[in-house]
């Protein structure tokens, strides 16, 4: 099937369920990772991101063209990521499960495979303590790189309220980075520009 | 110690002037606690920044198109129940209205009232042609054509309408589409 991102959005509005199909497949995987730093967890992930592409499925027809589709979709995912959270209130996830990562069309190394799960449990210890709300800023905004405007429409918030609460947030992040006795200071590595994308 | 702007200035992702970035150097210099913050965020977001971002397991695009399925029948299904014990209510409670009926009154007082009905409803449709056939004569035939054809049509068109939505939410139930 051919067609550009904004034919696919048409047809899938007029119903077609294999041009939602190819939205699906190429959003896959920004929808998952937000879910995946949302919960922890692979396996409740992969359901959260399931659950969240079916509900953009159910409201595509009040989807409004002018606005980022990502950016709509990732909306969706982070209020029902919130949503799980809120619901548990449990501890996220236990730090001796380690992620089955996936690395699709190669066979990664040892090493690889014992860095990614260092660097994910690092992500994860960070991010264990937020606020399910905290979280989704945090992620849309060193993930996606979000504006805050665009957070706060997001996640229903002023801008001055995404404001403070990064800035409170970032302040949670340092000391969390210290208290957890990770050497200091930390080398730079270099920037995805925008990872998840 | 007054950490204050320097804090902000260190956890905000706005860029420094540079007489701010000479003053912020300046406070960190003597100031363990701000150097620790700086360091503590600059390597949380160094982390944050740098991993790579987790992937699905292969085959999810394939694995939303059965899930759709699924939950497309069974809202379909949802919809049939639905519609299926409305009507098996409305079937009931007819039924109890009119057993409650029977029971309350003689089989001769539900003959005879049937038969006053029948009565009246005769004498009424008579009374109503008489009327009917009077206008019939009164109005010219051109001003008659104009009332019957977009009335006709307008019945012919609701009467579609409803069949056929009765047979799109009986066979496809609600649907994205």
């Amino acid at each position: 099937m051919g067609g550009t991102e904004a034919d696919w959005i048409r047809q899938a509005m007029q119903g077609d369920d294999d041009a939602f199909t190819l939205l699906v497949e190429s959003y896959q995987r920004p929808v998952y990772n937000l879910c995946y730093r949302m919960l922890g967890d692979p396996q409740e992930a992969e359901d959260a991101a399931q659950e969240s592409f079916w509900r953009a499925y159910q409201a595509l027809r009040r989807y409004d063209p002018q606005r980022s589709f990502l950016t709509w979709l990732l909306s969706i995912a982070a209020h029902h990521c919130i949503d799980l959270q809120r619901r548990r209130r449990l501890p996220l996830v236990s730090m001796d499960v380690l992620p089955e990562e996936v690395i699709p069309d190669s066979i990664p190394s040892p090493e690889k495979v014992v860095a990614v799960q260092l660097e994910n449990e690092q992500v994860r210890s960070l991010l264990d303590g937020l606020p399910a709300q905290d979280r989704a800023a945090i992620i849309l905004r060193y993930w996606y790189d979000v504006p805050d405007e665009e957070i706060g429409h997001m996640l229903g918030m002023t801008v001055s309220a995404v404001k403070s609460r990064l800035f409170r947030t970032r302040k949670a992040l340092a000391k969390s980075w210290l208290d957890s006795g990770h050497p200091l200071p930390f080398p730079e590595k270099e920037e995805h520009g925008t990872p998840a994308l | 110690m007054e950490h204050q702007p320097f804090e902000t200035w260190i956890l905000e992702d706005t860029p420094l002037s540079a007489a701010q970035e000479r003053e912020l150097h300046s406070h960190l210099a003597g100031c363990a606690a701000c150097q620790e913050l700086r360091s503590g965020w600059q390597s949380a977001r160094a982390t944050l920044r740098s991993a790579a971002p987790a992937d699905p397991q292969p085959g999810f695009a394939r694995r939303f198109q059965s899930g759709l399925a699924e939950r497309k029948a069974r809202q379909q299904l949802q919809v049939r129940r639905t519609v299926l014990g409305l009507s098996a209510g409305a079937l009931l409670v007819g039924a109890l209205i009119v057993a409650a009926f029977l029971l309350r009154t003689s089989p001769a007082g539900i003959l005879a009232g049937l038969l006053g009905t029948a009565l009246a409803l005769l004498t009424t449709i008579t009374t109503l042609q008489g009327i009917l056939r009077t206008w019939l004569n009164v109005l010219p035939p051109s001003l008659l054509l104009a009332v019957w054809i977009p009335l006709s049509t307008g019945f012919a068109i609701l009467i579609a309408g409803w069949v056929f939505s009765l047979w799109r939410v009986s066979t496809q139930g609600a649907t994205n589409s």
